[in-house]
């Protein structure tokens, strides 16, 4: 029987898969989010991913299964298209264009973010590009520490700092008529002098 | 006697305290910044500082809500992709070419 040795690799790929991937999928759905301008592109981004992962599982040595994942992830949505390309792969300084102009002359401390509308957020961070919503979602959801972040992207940690910096801003702008004004406390006049 | 010039200086010094908690707020609300002196001034200063504490906690209130916008991926995407994950595994999922 031929066969016998291929059913044998299909088993363990299988079960390698099991072991390895399967319990990835909330991060993969996740992750492909971040690196989406939709879900239904999210969707398949996700699916793309498992498929070369499928794939790919011979050549893979079993660590760090969610990196893995997620550079084959993030190599997809990079050769997807040419704006995800230059999206995904721009530098901070570089991307400053595709940001709204204006928004970096708004004044942070003087929005207010909270309550936050959930739906609102969302719209936020899917008007983001993605070069700055994959670092948010590294380190905001996923809780990963600068560097880890910056070993997972391949960029400094001074970049990793300042996207994050620069995405927040535009949430907290972005957010900011969404909610009625802070109260104007004695506080808000003299910012500056500090403590008092 | 008071000295000639304290309480401007004090008054710098607060708006260097100040200018270095904007500076260092984001290390300092993701828990970046490594123990230390300047840790502990920044911290102490951003409980004293009604400004720096508002900034610090809508920073804080940003972080969770992302968080909690980003963890839970849609329950209906999660199960067409879990789906998707047994197709592979059983090997009706399209092959290399098709």
């Amino acid at each position: 029987m031929t066969a016998a040795p291929n059913q044998a690799t299909d088993a363990e790929r299988a079960r390698r898969f099991e072991q390895l991937i399967a319990p990835e999928v909330d991060f993969l759905a996740r992750v492909a989010r971040s690196m989406s301008r939709s879900a239904a592109e999210a969707e398949d981004l996700a699916q793309d991913t498992l498929l070369k992962a499928y794939r790919a599982l011979d050549s893979f040595d079993g660590r760090y299964p969610r990196a893995w994942l997620y550079r084959i992830a993030r190599n997809t949505a990079i050769n997807r298209d040419e704006r995800n390309r230059e999206l995904l792969l721009a530098d901070g300084d570089d991307i400053e264009g595709s940001m709204t102009p204006g928004d970096e002359d708004l004044e942070p401390e003087s929005q207010v973010v909270a309550p936050i509308l959930d739906h609102h957020l969302q719209d936020a961070l899917d008007e983001l590009p993605p070069a700055f919503r994959v670092v948010v979602q590294l380190v905001d959801v996923e809780g990963m520490r600068y560097q880890e972040a910056a070993e997972m992207l391949d960029l400094p940690v001074g970049t990793i700092m300042s996207r994050l910096h620069r995405a927040r801003r535009r949430l907290r702008a972005a957010l900011a008529g969404t909610h009625l004004d802070r109260p104007e406390t004695p506080a808000d006049d003299d910012r500056g002098e500090g403590e008092r | 006697m008071r000295l000639p010039g304290l309480a401007a200086y004090r008054r710098w010094r607060r708006r260097r305290i100040c200018m270095a908690a904007h500076e260092r707020m984001q290390e300092l609300v993701d828990g970046e910044l490594p123990e230390g002196r300047q840790r502990r001034v920044l911290e102490e200063h951003v409980e004293r500082c009604a400004p720096c504490g508002t900034d610090a906690g809508e920073l804080q209130a940003l972080k969770e809500a992302i968080r909690r916008v980003g963890s839970e991926p849609d329950p209906a995407v999660k199960a067409r992709l879990v789906a998707f994950l047994d197709e592979v595994r059983g090997g009706s999922a399209p092959r290399e070419g098709d």
